[in-house]
């Protein structure tokens, strides 16, 4: 988790994974609205998680999480 | 967590067979352009071999048995074991190992059985059909395990989750025990995590389901533990093996696997282009397109296959067989 302490870095580190722009993102987004999100990217961003934290996110924290901050917030 | 070893039996052939039929991820209608190409970059898979509907499996493995038997220019009446491992058999009952060995030249005193078991199924035959070598009294001493799926019958065609990565084919491994061989000859680590059970199903009546996260959290948790594990039993470290040939899952998962483990890029083989996911026939591709490209030092390779289950098994082999082919076409 240490890499992504604070949410602004997370974000940086979400529109980078998912081939956005700088400012696409916010706290607040939706990450299943988000332009470039697919299975394959899904799988793509949790990837990168675990190998920046070594967390594993399941199929079913991700069920449970609407929005970038909440994702960020599985990470704590 | 179940460990084994064994004495004096090695794998001493491979041989592999696909159908003819190539498909191209670069070119799937279901995907668009972009989807495409991120699909190839990030799962490793751009070709995939696809049977005809009406293609039964069971004549993909009598064509690896004879291939096989011809190369290495084996009496089949004198076999002791015949396994197959299969999640895809077009006909229930009998088993296909039964209707194998009337089909072909074995003898009744052949042990003829399948295993209902996916992309641990490779590792899983090779423990069952080495132990039954080690108790079996006479005899020649000399089996045949057979491995692969035709997938692309299980799964929705129309499915973006699996109809990209599942390819078919099938291999014929033949294993012999040597009486005169007394060291050790490999290691074995079969474990089960079934709380993983619904990552991979296929409910009656419908087609195989893949839930790609949790399969890439269960590998990734429980691949690199069990492989570790493995080699502390044999007192070996990570730089023993002369390769490393896992289950083709996708270049996401094998590769975050080879991270964890420290192992350097140039040992950990692939066959995920040109013939995607495979099954349990994974290993024996991966391993006939790459064995020429092995550099030996040890004479020991490590293998892995997981999924469906949810199942991991590895194994630790010597490994020097007469013959290991690429793969055929049907």
């Amino acid at each position: 988790m240490s890499k992504f302490i604070q949410i602004t870095d997370f974000i940086q580190f979400v529109e980078s994974e998912l081939l956005l722009n700088a400012g696409e993102v916010s706290a607040t987004s939706e990450f299943r609205d988000l332009r470039t999100w697919s299975s394959l990217n899904a799988l793509i961003l949790i990837s990168r998680i675990n190998e920046e934290t070594d967390f594993v996110i399941t199929a079913s924290d991700l069920a449970s999480c609407k929005t970038i901050e909440d994702l960020h917030q599985l990470l704590k | 967590m179940a460990f084994s070893s064994h004495i004096g039996t090695e794998i001493v052939g491979i041989v592999n067979v696909a159908p003819a039929t190539v498909e191209d991820n670069l070119e799937l209608e279901l995907l668009s352009p972009d989807e495409r190409s991120a699909l190839v970059n990030h799962t490793g898979i751009r070709y995939r071999r696809v049977a005809d509907k009406q293609t039964d499996i069971h004549q993909l493995f009598k064509r690896s048995i004879e291939e096989l038997s011809s190369q290495l220019n084996w009496d089949l009446a004198s076999v002791d074991v015949l396994v197959v491992v299969t999640q895809s058999p077009q006909m229930l009952i009998p088993s296909i190992s039964n209707r194998l060995q009337g089909d072909l030249n074995f003898g009744p005193q052949t042990i003829a059985f399948d295993i209902n078991s996916g992309c641990s199924g490779f590792v899983y035959g090779l423990n069952t059909v080495y132990s039954m070598l080690a108790s079996v009294i006479g005899g020649s001493k000399k089996a045949i395990l057979c491995c692969g799926d035709l997938s692309t019958h299980l799964i929705d065609e129309n499915d973006k989750s699996v109809k990209p990565i599942f390819s078919d084919g099938v291999s014929a491994i033949a294993i012999e025990k040597k009486e005169n061989d007394l060291e050790i000859s490999s290691y074995f680590n079969l474990e089960t995590f079934g709380s993983g059970q619904k990552a991979i199903e296929m409910l009656p009546g419908e087609t195989m389901k893949l839930n790609g996260i949790d399969v890439f959290g269960y590998s990734i948790k429980h691949v690199p533990q069990n492989i570790s594990r493995l080699l502390e039993i044999a007192e070996k470290t990570i730089d023993f093996p002369d390769a490393f040939v896992l289950h083709q899952a996708n270049l996401l998962i094998n590769d975050s696997i080879r991270k964890k483990l420290g192992v350097e890029a140039a040992k950990f083989h692939y066959s995920l282009t040109e013939y995607g996911n495979t099954a349990s026939a994974s290993i024996p591709f991966t391993l006939g397109l790459n064995y020429k490209k092995i550099e030996r030092k040890s004479g020991w390779i490590l293998l892995s296959g997981f999924g469906v289950g949810f199942s991991v098994a590895s194994a630790l082999v010597r490994f020097n067989p007469k013959v290991c082919s690429e793969v055929y076409d049907f």
